[in-house]
């Protein structure tokens, strides 16, 4: 019963984390893309070419993103909770 | 209104550090010098600083509950009682479950003054007498001396966890205001 509830925390605080290292991670390469646009357009600022661009560079990022952000948030916390039971209670 | 939020930034980082001081480990150097067990009645003002019922505690009729306890005795001659319970699966995330063993470590460890045995207890928790309140023994492991200070780099990864997460959420607050103000949004 606790356990449910140590696991219900656990993922909860993943979930959040996750989310907000995707958006962080995200806005980054946002931001990375349209300063690639804009050197190569200067003083051009934000027209629909630039969006289109920088939509298309988002694609394949995401997908990419999401694996592997997915990977470090839910496994490392849940390795960690792991070596500390291990760690405290080992002879 | 300014001086209103900067008493709440006081207080909450009061609040902060205590939560932190109280839940990271801390490690001391001490002589054991009985390790025994105790019918103790928890103080319904205290509750929080003793385990919780979940992790099989077990109450008397009169509501009392059978505690572990360890004296020790720190290098300048003052005493200091640690409990070692359970701590269970949610909080304090330290899953400690070998309470048991603990105590039949702590046992073997003890010594008289004339011939000491010095080891470092890891526990977390504050010693409140008024209060009743003991901190939770978590390791307790032999040490060459009383002037042996083992490094306690459990409390230093947490916090460098911890400023990490505040770096990452400071961060992105201010990725957040930037587009806003460049988009000529105004802020909070």
């Amino acid at each position: 019963m606790a356990l449910i509830r140590l696991w219900l925390i656990v993922f909860a605080l993943q979930v959040a984390l996750y989310l907000l290292l995707r958006f962080s991670i995200r806005l980054r390469q946002v931001e990375r893309l349209e300063r690639r646009w804009d050197d190569r357009h200067p003083g051009q600022g934000d027209r629909a070419a630039r969006r289109a661009f920088v939509a298309r560079g988002m694609a394949s990022f995401g997908r990419s993103l999401r694996v592997r952000l997915a990977a470090v948030v839910f496994v490392l916390p849940t390795l960690a909770i792991l070596g500390i039971v291990v760690l405290v209670n080992w002879q | 209104m300014y001086h209103a939020r900067v008493v709440i930034g006081v207080l909450f980082g009061i609040l902060v550090f205590g939560l932190l001081d109280y839940t990271l480990p801390s490690k001391n150097t001490v002589r054991i010098s009985n390790t025994y067990n105790r019918l103790t009645s928890i103080p319904p003002s205290a509750t929080i600083f003793w385990a919780a019922e979940s992790t099989g505690t077990v109450e008397n009729t009169q509501g009392q509950r059978d505690v572990r306890f360890i004296d020790t005795v720190r290098p300048n001659g003052r005493v200091f009682v640690y409990r070692n319970e359970d701590t269970g699966w949610v909080w304090p995330p330290y899953f400690k479950y070998d309470s048991a063993n603990l105590h039949a470590e702590a046992t073997n460890l003890q010594s008289t003054s004339r011939d000491p045995i010095w080891v470092s207890i890891t526990a977390y928790g504050w010693r409140m007498p008024w209060l009743s309140t003991y901190p939770n023994a978590i390791s307790i492991n032999t040490v060459a001396g009383p002037d042996a200070r083992p490094l306690n780099w459990a409390a230093m990864l947490i916090c460098i966890v911890l400023l990490a997460l505040l770096g990452l959420i400071w961060r992105v607050w201010g990725q957040v205001t930037r587009r806003n103000h460049r988009h000529g949004r105004s802020s909070t």
